[in-house]
């Protein structure tokens, strides 16, 4: 009878211990998930904030800027450059950090939605540095100018264009 | 007499071993989420830096400030690897846990950017500056990272181009870099010298205003590193950084140097179409091939980049 009572006590403090510990277990893990959301929402809050300020970046950087050969500018894009820059993609693949990057000619376009080729330009309306396509809403409204030429005088054509850059491992 | 000594239950053995389990499950989760906490922030400090990075292309001849506070005592180490197209800048940040420095395995790295400073500045708030480096095209910003807790005492910066540099300096309002006289600056313990013209010091400049050029000699190091600098922006990045991080950065900036060339002397040869010629392209064979192992080479490309400087005309490629 005494061995049956103590049984049972036994039976009951091992079940209470497992509830106990399985709660605690399913606390901590409640705990650990909101902490890992935390973190990655303080992660993709980062990369957005790096992803918004990348496309100011790139277009101030020396291999787009127009520097001062179109006089003092600031967020202007050298088109004569990035053509330049087209041809030699490969060896600028990491170097910004994006996938791709692309700049559209807003005002004045008549050449909406023409890829610029060494064939074909200045007379087109985008230029993407690699053939894939974009899919990022990252964007800048920046100055677009090239060196141009009428009834045989140079002078400097500037247009209003949107530089789109598609970042790496942006978690939208 | 009593033999039965002392008698613990089952119920009682049985529930302080589980228990004793229990409280062992405890401490061994807290630890690893502690652990992880630690990581965490060093990542998202890590995170911050590169995004301050990311954030700053001067367009012009200026010179910006940011200040960086991380959460507890921490060290910024300064990675540069000169190998590849460009070479590679890392950056680690370490913070102190209990005394110990915690390690992290997340390491971001860049291509175009360039950091000066020591291996490794320790603190709890840093300041970095940017300044446009020029050869003689924009090349790249060069950051200068420098930690609250070590001051930079600068004393003798009396010609005009040095008094140009020490407004720079002053409107920065970096809190460490002081601009004293040398005599002030030369009795205080708590600080590094940096002198123009003296050798007692524990940075010496050597500054030749003409061409913009010297040398910058850390006395307080056993080996007493000379490095070689052109223009204000390189002098700066001699002086917050150690020899090996400085040669590092520019062979760095001599590959991107030499792949600026190379697209602009490209550009020039497609605007010549419109008629628009210009006389730097010519130059711009010499620095195509640019390649330095060491700054003391840097002086055999002086002459060239002060040519192309001042032989533009035509159209202005940059």
């Amino acid at each position: 009878m005494v061995n049956k009572k103590a049984q049972m006590k036994i039976q009951q403090m091992a079940f209470m211990l497992v509830a106990v510990t399985l709660f605690f277990i399913l606390v901590g893990m409640v705990i650990l998930v909101v902490y890992l959301s935390s973190l990655r929402e303080t992660s993709n809050i980062l990369e957005n904030e790096k992803a918004m300020r990348l496309a100011s970046k790139i277009a101030n950087s020396p291999e787009f800027s127009c520097g001062e050969a179109f006089g003092a500018k600031v967020r202007c894009v050298d088109l004569d450059k990035v053509m330049v820059l087209k041809q030699n993609v490969e060896l600028y693949r990491n170097f910004w950090g994006v996938d791709n990057i692309m700049i559209i000619k807003i005002y004045p376009n008549e050449f909406d939605g023409v890829d610029c080729t060494s064939e074909n330009y200045p007379n087109c309306g985008q230029i993407r540095l690699s053939d894939s396509d974009i899919s990022s809403e990252y964007s800048n409204y920046i100055t677009l100018c090239r060196k141009e030429t009428k009834d045989g005088e140079i002078y400097n054509k500037c247009e209003l264009a949107r530089i789109l850059i598609d970042p790496r491992e942006v978690d939208e | 007499m009593d033999k039965r000594g002392l008698e613990i239950s089952f119920a009682w053995l049985f529930s302080l071993i589980v228990g004793a389990f229990i409280l062992f499950l405890a401490i061994y989760g807290v630890v690893k989420l502690m652990g992880v906490q630690e990581g965490s922030i060093d990542a998202e400090s890590a995170k911050q830096i590169e995004v301050i990075l990311n954030s700053l292309e001067t367009n012009f001849e200026t010179s910006t400030k940011t200040i960086l506070t991380m959460p507890a005592e921490a060290r910024i180490y300064n990675k540069c690897d000169p190998y590849g197209d460009f070479g590679q800048q890392g950056i680690r940040v370490s913070q102190k846990s209990f005394g110990d420095w915690t390690r992290t395995n997340y390491e971001p790295t860049f291509y175009n950017r360039y950091l000066f400073s020591n291996e490794y500045e320790e603190g709890k708030t840093f300041y970095l500056f940017f300044k446009p480096f020029e050869f003689p095209f924009k090349v790249s910003d060069l950051i200068y990272l420098s930690s609250a807790n070590v001051k930079y005492c600068f004393a003798g910066m009396n010609s005009q181009k040095l008094k140009d540099s020490e407004r720079e300096l002053k409107n920065l309002g970096q809190t460490n870099l002081l601009l004293n006289s040398e005599e002030e600056c030369i009795n205080r313990d708590d600080v590094f010298t940096v002198c123009f013209d003296n050798s007692n010091c524990d940075i010496e400049v050597d500054y030749n205003e003409d061409t913009s050029t010297g040398s910058v000699t850390k006395n307080y190091n056993e080996n007493r590193d000379t490095v070689y600098f052109y223009g204000d922006a390189l002098m700066y990045a001699a002086i917050f950084s150690e020899k090996n991080i400085y040669e590092c950065q520019l062979q760095r900036l001599m590959k991107r140097t030499s792949k600026l060339a190379e697209i602009y002397q490209e550009k020039s040869a497609l605007i010549a179409r419109t008629g628009c010629t210009s006389t730097q392209a010519g130059y711009l064979n010499g620095l195509k091939n640019i390649e330095i192992k060491d700054s003391s080479e840097l002086k055999s490309y002086i002459s060239l980049v002060e040519s192309i400087k001042s032989g533009g005309g035509g159209c202005e490629l940059w």
